[in-house]
């Protein structure tokens, strides 16, 4: 935090040399609002807020930052549930929102370059009237694609292509010491930002470092084409272990689009129950699958489903009870929020309406032992705290690896809920850490504790590589061990 | 602590700041002017929760800035569309408390706002015209103006009619003779107080809502016909919680009340071959649920084509002029206009219609700003050409 009020005047005003005098702000009111987000992590003021327009001016504000040691911190829309744009150190938020343009559609080789401001919302509608589509997560629609992808965010194809991260064909950044580079098949050809296959891998110097390493301007992002077939079915359960099983053979079978496996708690939040009363209640299915295929032609369609079905036999025989639906029927049953889960993006209401959201979310091994007794662990642990035990997760990749993650509403009415909050979420990542979950998009306390857990010369390394892309260590300091 | 924090602070902690208000859900085009134009966080709908939030809190003090951040904002009510919280439906509400507070406290409303009272508490018209010229507009069809005391409707003609668009008064009273209905203007009639809630000038309101109340009640009319949006939705929604509700007494905008005269077969038009397209005015559609009348209306016409705009209905884009806006920031009242003026244009229409002389003063400013080709009219006025 910068402390004279001289200084800050002259930052200022150099600002607004930059990005012209609208765009800057040190008002008190600017500063409260981007001190903190929808998490339970604690606030922190910037200094300034200001909001680029080009590539140029941010090397320009980057320049300045170096000249005078000031910290900056990329932001878009802050909702990233890690308490990540919360400026530890103070200094400049970048707000990258009026960088909104999708910039190139290449249909062959099925990819777009879109700016930092583009959101799940906007590549929806921009790609709506072709005949292609992009990945969403269960996340609100105005979020950041380029901020979800590099930090390595979940989708709805994430069961055949892992995390957003490994969709990343390219991108263009600007240093922390102000220079602007491109990585991938672009720094080649600005006409070809196909992939990132031959040369070394740079990608992710940017990727999970959350802002520590440059502020990305543009990024390539893969898309796919739409099938003719598109439908999804819900399996509603009781046992943990057989649903595990019969989601990781669908996973291995490589034949469907997506599988979240929820407990029934989220799918009441997901109804828009109040907060408190997201509970499993006796009688009720304990699970629900959500399974999304597609298919070229309507055979290929049915042969899917017949292999679901074959192997919700295995489920069958020790769940009598289980079952499987289509959407319709659901909706029947639940109410029509629940077929919003094949209307993405969309905002899940009954999640985001008392002020405060988190998660503690994870990627783990699929190993079926170590995921239910994650499962119990977690619940255990969320059961004390007497929150909602709202389970959300996905099959990664194929089956290579396992997303596993809660979603933590809470009301931000009184600090007491939040340290409640805060108490729960350590307490349940300390657990999860101890069976092999690593988090994503990690909160600093976190990361803070992962560092002294981890090979101490993959530490000394990440340093080594921040220290020499940001000698002055100004860019989203105090994360990951970078003060 | 203040009464308007007081009052909405559950509503104030539901908001976590997710980004849906920021544009038109499922759609994902624009739907905050404010938003779009400023583009910190803070001048978004969430932004406004926060900042009453932070001065619930203490951690921040009224300023000149959170004057301007509440103040630029048109009360369109998109955001109570598109947020998907609880607390969605009473955005606006919670946007006029503050400025209410704000206007206490000394920070509000912006100067060209203030000079609203101060004509309306000196001439019962915002525009600082003379009270005395109020039925100016009848100069030139002053025998076709009813002069009797009492009838079963009420029309009330508003300000900007009686002030600044008088052909739309004029073309009202037409309209109305050529129905046949048994109605009556008022010279007693005073600004409905629009301007003062819309900009948290409170002062005033109750009086002038007393005043015309008792004015409706001496009329004798069962029904109050407005052919302004900004009128009706105070008539209809703001006076109820100023004063006692006049029982028997039912609010109409001039689009409800023709869509019922086309039901009865009362209404005969000519032919127009035309394509018109349709402007939601926020007071109307968003704030009060008024969508179909207006279409109907126009799609009573034959040989008229109605063609939507992208965003319309509750999705309609905001023409700029209302909350304060046209008055507290006047070019930028126009630029929301003109893109307005851009969407119908894309539409390929022949006429642009609306159902408020307010909306059509500022897109009329945008179209005159852009040398738009387009034709702008008032629905009333469309109508009245064709009976």
């Amino acid at each position: 935090m910068l402390q004279q009020a001289e200084e800050r005047a002259v930052i200022t005003e150099k600002l607004k040399e930059i990005v012209g005098k609208e765009w800057v702000s040190d008002h008190p009111e600017e500063l409260l609002v981007y001190s903190y987000d929808m998490t339970e992590n604690p606030a922190h003021q910037p200094d300034f807020v200001v909001m680029p327009k080009t590539v140029e001016e941010i090397s320009a504000i980057v320049k300045l930052a170096n000249e005078n040691k000031i910290p900056i911190v990329p932001f878009v829309t802050g909702s990233n549930v890690g308490g990540l744009t919360i400026p530890l150190k103070g200094g400049i938020i970048v707000d990258l929102k009026r960088m909104d343009k999708i910039i190139r559609f290449d249909q062959d080789d099925m990819y777009v370059i879109a700016e930092p401001g583009v959101t799940f919302g906007h590549i929806n509608k921009f790609l709506k009237d072709t005949q292609f589509r992009y990945c969403y997560p269960n996340a609100p629609p105005f979020t950041s694609i380029m901020a979800n992808a590099l930090l390595g965010g979940l989708n709805n194809l994430s069961l055949k292509y892992g995390n957003m991260a490994e969709i990343i064909n390219g991108i263009e950044a600007v240093l922390p010491t102000g220079e602007i580079v491109k990585i991938g098949s672009c720094a080649c050809w600005d006409e070809h930002w196909w992939g990132r296959s031959s040369m070394p891998d740079l990608i992710g110097l940017f990727v999970n470092w959350q802002g520590m390493t440059g502020i990305v301007t543009k990024i390539g992002l893969q898309v796919w084409p739409n099938h003719p077939f598109r439908d999804w079915k819900f399996v509603l359960s009781n046992d943990f272990d057989s649903t595990y099983h019969f989601v990781k053979k669908l996973a291995n079978c490589e034949i469907m689009n997506d599988i979240l496996l929820l407990s029934t708690e989220t799918v009441k939040m997901v109804l828009g129950v109040p907060i408190g009363q997201a509970v499993w209640l006796e009688g009720e299915p304990r699970w629900a699958t959500v399974l999304d295929f597609a298919a070229n032609t309507q055979k290929e369609f049915n042969a899917k489903l017949e292999i679901v079905e074959d192997a919700f036999k295995e489920v069958k025989k020790v769940d009598t009870k289980a079952a499987i639906c289509s959407v319709t029927a659901a909706e029947k049953m639940y109410g029509p929020r629940v077929g919003d889960f094949k209307r993405l993006p969309f905002t899940i209401g009954g999640m985001l309406e008392y002020g405060g959201h988190t998660w503690v979310g994870t990627y783990m091994t699929s190993n079926p032992k170590i995921v239910s007794k994650g499962v119990d662990k977690a619940f255990e642990v969320i059961g004390k705290h007497k929150f909602e035990k709202c389970l959300y997760t996905r099959m990664m990749k194929g089956g290579h690896y396992w997303a596993f993650r809660f979603l933590l509403r809470f009301s931000k009415e009184t600090p007491e809920e939040t340290e409640r909050m805060q108490k729960l979420t350590k307490e349940l990542f300390e657990s999860l850490f101890e069976l092999g979950a690593m988090p994503y998009k990690t909160p600093a306390w976190a990361a803070d504790f992962i560092i002294k857990r981890c090979d101490p010369q993959y530490v000394e390394l990440m340093h080594k590589i921040k220290k020499t892309l940001d000698p002055n260590g100004i860019f989203n300091p105090g994360r990951w061990g970078n003060d | 602590m203040s009464d308007a924090l007081t009052k909405y602070r559950e509503e104030l902690y539901c908001c976590s700041r997710c980004g849906t208000c920021k544009y038109i859900y499922q759609n994902y085009s624009d739907s905050c002017p404010a938003g779009k134009k400023f583009q910190f966080e803070t001048f978004y709908p969430s932004g406004r929760l926060h900042i009453a939030r932070g001065l619930l809190e203490g951690k921040i003090e009224w300023s000149e800035r959170i004057r301007d951040i509440l103040f630029s904002c048109p009360t369109c009510a998109s955001c109570t569309v598109n947020c998907q919280s609880r607390h969605h439906i009473l955005i606006v509400d919670i946007i006029e408390a503050l400025r209410a507070e704000a206007v206490s406290k000394g920070f509000g409303p912006l100067p060209n706002q203030k000079a609203f009272a101060e004509s309306i508490e000196k001439e019962h018209n915002p525009y600082k015209e003379q009270h005395d010229h109020r039925l100016d507009w009848k100069k030139g069809i002053e025998s076709e103006v009813p002069q009797k005391d009492k009838a079963s409707i009420l029309f009330f003609v508003g300000c900007t009619s009686s002030y600044r668009q008088k052909d739309l008064a004029q073309a009202t009273v037409k309209l109305l003779n050529k129905l046949g209905v048994d109605y009556t203007v008022s010279e007693e009639e005073w600004c409905c107080g629009s301007p003062l809630i819309r900009t948290g000038q409170l002062d005033l309101v109750k009086g002038l809502i007393e005043h015309n109340l008792e004015l409706i009640k001496r009329t004798g009319a069962n029904t109050v016909i407005t052919s302004c949006a900004g009128c009706y939705r105070t008539l209809k929604l703001d006076y109820p919680h100023y004063a006692q509700k006049l029982e028997g007494v039912e609010i109409l905008h001039i689009t409800e009340f023709l869509q019922k005269m086309i039901k009865e077969r009362k209404l005969k038009l000519k032919r127009l071959d035309a394509k018109i397209t349709y402007h939601d005015p926020c007071h109307l559609g968003r704030h009060a649920g008024i969508y179909e009348a207006p279409r109907a209306v126009i799609q009573a016409i034959p040989g008229v084509s109605l063609i939507e705009m992208a965003r319309n209905k509750q999705n309609a884009w905001c023409c700029g002029a209302g909350g304060g806006v046209k008055a507290g920031f006047k070019d930028w009242a126009v630029e929301i206009s003109n893109d307005r003026i851009k969407e119908a244009e894309e539409t390929a229409c022949d006429i642009l219609v609306s159902a408020c002389p307010f909306c059509k003063t500022n897109l009329q400013d945008a179209i005159s700003a852009s040398n738009s080709k387009l034709r702008l009219m008032d629905i009333v006025n469309l109508l009245n050409d064709l009976i």
